[in-house]
């Protein structure tokens, strides 16, 4: 969420400035499009692609539905409100995903029309009233451990959960990813890795991520089906990093130091000079005081 | 047969010895002269007691605009300065004989300016009395701390310079002197350090004069590039250049070689020296001031040209200002009237003659004196980030009436001092121009001995 809420501090920027050219321009709904009906029924399977889509391309503007985490400075609204809901028929929620208008981006060639009604869908599963047909999904508790190799810098993830008697068996089948900690939000290692049927994710942690005073790199695993795996975010401290080397600017001789710190040229320089050029006055002096005796 | 005379015929010690000190035993309108330049300064002092007592506020300078007149000033007056380094030291060092009668005036300005450059430094400080801390707590690396080196050292030179050459003329002061002053005479006799005429003494004198010239050449050119530095080694539109540091010294030439025509003008006229700075010699310094001008030019063009054409976001605000804007009327009119229109005329053989040569100087020391604030002021009046909420007075600077009164003390000052040095010492050194007649150093020995 702490990464949700920097892009919408960015996005909040240059598009409250958008916002405010086209505040005054209106949606322009056609009643055909009001009464659009999707083309199969929702199912709990499609609910939850439309999160998934809902949840990486709307909710930086929308937030989360229903807890009214949405910026409404740049006008997105809270799409699980019950004002929202009451007042939006599917038709035209899907007509405005796909329109776009003003501060609204126009999804029209982003998604699939399918994709799109799984949008809606999700979108209308925060009304009381909506039917979703179908099997519910099933949850499955699953569990992150995490081992390394050091010869060949790798992270082995294994992805266990319980089978019906209680067992614990190797989860086949899981997207894991792979995160390490920077100091704003966390930077993903490589691609998503898929468990194999040991229920085994490895992934090979570059060289040369910069680590703290000691090299350390602070690694975070999860699985990206949060939904059906639980959010269990596993962390390990790992010294694959290289060593960050504090330099404290001022200690240096520069151009732009305190006195103490002054280059040695320019001191050379400058004492050199002065020093000549008062010697040969000094001397002079010395000779016009002389002057008497010859 | 030397330049120096031409016309005359060949002059006897007894006859230089008299011309040159007769003026400085006449007072005739000194006491108005010197009683004029103390009420300028007095005026000027007050300015300053009222700025000691009340800060810089009571100048026109404000947060943006914190070098005016002062400064500008201070440019011109070092600029000035640095004429005793070209006459005196490269001039002489070449064997050029006719600056031989004008080389002591050419130091006089050097020593009157140099000195007060260092007093307009403390004008500008809204405290000199931590004006010490400069020293005790002074950065290395600043240009500001090499340029109070350098100004200091070029002081020390330009007094050596100035005294040195003066002390074979002590005898013959001591001698033609005897009706004036105690205190003067006391001050001949310092000052000789017991300088006799022996011929060690004399090769000792012209070989440390020797020592000096070549000494005062880095030095000179030091401090004027160093005072360029002042500006060109900040990032600021107008100031940010790498041919600053001879744009400088060649306009100090001009600035100075025109003062030298003023003073040439003003001194042999009065002291009725005409048989020993001659048209001659007013033809000659002509003509070393239009090669002056032309290479300064040669730098203005650079300097303006270059900038203009590409006009770069920030100097395009610069340059405009200069040429077309607010600052267009004073810069075009130093432009032409102190730069262009004097050469041109300088051109002709008749512009050269003392009279027309002294308005020419004149023309090109008040430019000069508005070239050095068109260079300063312009460009804090653009700085990095835009002027805003601040009050109306911090957008623009003209000096008031203290920064007025203040330069114009300085100004006076310097003029002070030169006066009370020709009003203390030939202005032209006796014994170079017995050399120069041809007599030796036995017939000036002897002239010294006779009672
Ligand atoms: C860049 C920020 C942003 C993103 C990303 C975004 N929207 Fe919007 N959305 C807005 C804004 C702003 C409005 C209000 C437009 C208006 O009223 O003119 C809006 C309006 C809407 C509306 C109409 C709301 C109403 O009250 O009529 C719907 C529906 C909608 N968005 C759905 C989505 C969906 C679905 C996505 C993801 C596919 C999405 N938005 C992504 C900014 C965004």
């Amino acid at each position: 969420m702490t990464y949700l809420n920097k892009i919408k501090i960015f996005i909040f920027v240059f598009m409250f400035m958008l916002f405010s050219f086209s505040i005054n321009a209106q949606w322009n709904i056609p009643a055909d499009a009001k009464n659009k009906k999707p083309p199969v029924d929702p199912t709990h399977t499609l609910v939850k692609t439309g999160k998934d889509l809902y949840k990486s391309n709307c909710a930086s503007c929308h937030g989360t539905p229903g807890e009214g985490n949405n910026i409404a400075a740049i006008g997105a609204t809270d799409l699980g409100s019950g004002d929202y809901q009451h007042s939006h028929s599917s038709g035209q929620t899907f007509f405005q995903v796909e329109q776009g208008n003003g501060g609204m981006p126009s999804f029209r060639d982003k998604f699939s029309s399918d994709e799109k009604w799984c949008l809606i869908f999700y979108i209308k599963s925060f009304d009381k009233d909506f039917k979703i047909t179908g099997e519910e999904l099933k949850e499955q508790k699953a569990d992150l451990r995490l081992s390394l190799i050091e010869k060949i810098r790798t992270v082995k993830a294994y992805a266990t959960t319980k089978d019906k008697s209680g067992k614990e068996i190797a989860l086949e089948g899981a997207d894991v990813q792979f995160f390490i900690k920077r100091m704003f939000g966390n930077m993903q290692i490589g691609e998503i890795v898929t468990t194999d049927n040991k229920g085994i994710a490895s992934i090979k942690i570059p060289e040369n991520i910069p680590g703290d005073e000691e090299g350390n790199l602070n690694l975070l695993v999860k699985f990206k089906d949060t939904d059906t795996y639980g959010k269990a975010i596993k962390s390990k401290t790992i010294k694959w990093g290289t060593k960050l080397e504090i330099v404290n600017i001022t200690d240096k001789r520069e151009m732009w130091g305190s006195l103490h710190r002054v280059p040695l040229w320019v001191l050379f320089s400058y004492l050199g000079m002065t020093i000549g050029v008062w010697l040969v006055i000094g001397y002079v002096v010395f000779q016009i005081i002389r002057l008497k005796k010859l | 047969m030397s330049e120096v005379n031409k016309e005359g015929t060949k002059k006897t010690i007894g006859t230089i010895v008299s011309d040159l000190t007769r003026p400085i035993k006449n007072h005739k309108g000194f006491t108005i002269w010197i009683l004029f330049l103390l009420t300028v300064m007095g005026v000027g002092m007050m300015a300053y007691v009222d700025q000691l007592a009340n800060g810089l506020g009571v100048t026109a300078m404000r947060d943006y605009i914190s070098w005016g007149l002062y400064i500008s000033s201070f440019i011109f007056f070092i600029a000035t300065a640095l004429v005793g380094m070209l006459i005196s030291a490269v001039l002489g060092l070449i064997g050029i004989k006719w600056i031989t009668p004008i080389a002591r005036i050419a130091e006089m300005i050097a020593l009157g300016f140099a000195m007060w450059a260092g007093l307009i430094i403390i004008f500008d400080m809204g405290r000199p009395d931590r004006a010490l801390n400069l020293f005790i707590h002074g950065r290395l690396q600043s240009p500001i701390l090499w340029d109070v080196t350098v100004v200091t050292t070029y002081i020390a030179i330009s007094v050596l310079l100035y005294l040195l050459p003066l002390i074979p003329d002590m005898p013959f002061l001591k001698k033609a002197m005897t009706d004036q002053a105690k205190w003067k005479q006391k001050i001949y006799k310092i000052l000789s350090f017991g300088f006799e005429g022996r011929p060690e003494q004399y090769k000792s004198v012209k070989k440390l004069i020797r020592i000096l010239a070549i000494l005062i050449i880095p030095v000179a050119l030091a401090i004027h590039t160093v005072t360029s530095w002042l500006f060109a080694l900040t990032p600021r539109v107008g100031w940010d250049s790498t041919i600053f540091g001879p744009y400088y010294v060649t306009g100090a030439f001009v600035a100075g070689g025109a003062a030298v025509m003023i003073a040439m003008f003003v001194l042999s006229r009065n002291y009725n020296l005409k048989d020993y700075i001659t048209d001659f010699h007013f033809d000659k310094m002509g003509k070393l001031l239009v090669l002056l001008m032309l290479v300064y030019f040669y730098f203005n063009i650079n300097e303006y040209i270059v900038p203009g054409y590409k006009m770069k976001a920030g100097d395009d605000h610069h340059i405009l200002g200069l040429f077309t804007g607010h600052y267009a009327k004073m810069f075009w009119t130093v432009q032409l009237g102190g730069l262009i229109i004097p050469i041109i005329l300088l051109l002709f053989r008749r512009m050269r003659k003392p009279l027309p040569s002294l308005f020419i100087g004149i023309a090109v020391i008040i430019g000069a004196f508005f070239k050095r604030y068109i260079i300063t002021i312009p460009t804090l009046v653009h700085p990095h980030l835009p002027i805003q909420n601040v009050p109306e007075e911090f957008h623009s600077y003209w000096p008031n009436a203290w920064e007025w009164a203040i330069t114009m003390m300085a100004i006076a000052g310097a003029v002070l001092i030169i006066t009370i040095l020709a009003k203390l010492f030939p202005i032209i050194p006796i014994w170079e121009i017995a050399h120069e007649e041809g007599i030796t150093n036995e017939e000036m020995n002897k002239y010294v001995e006779e009672s």
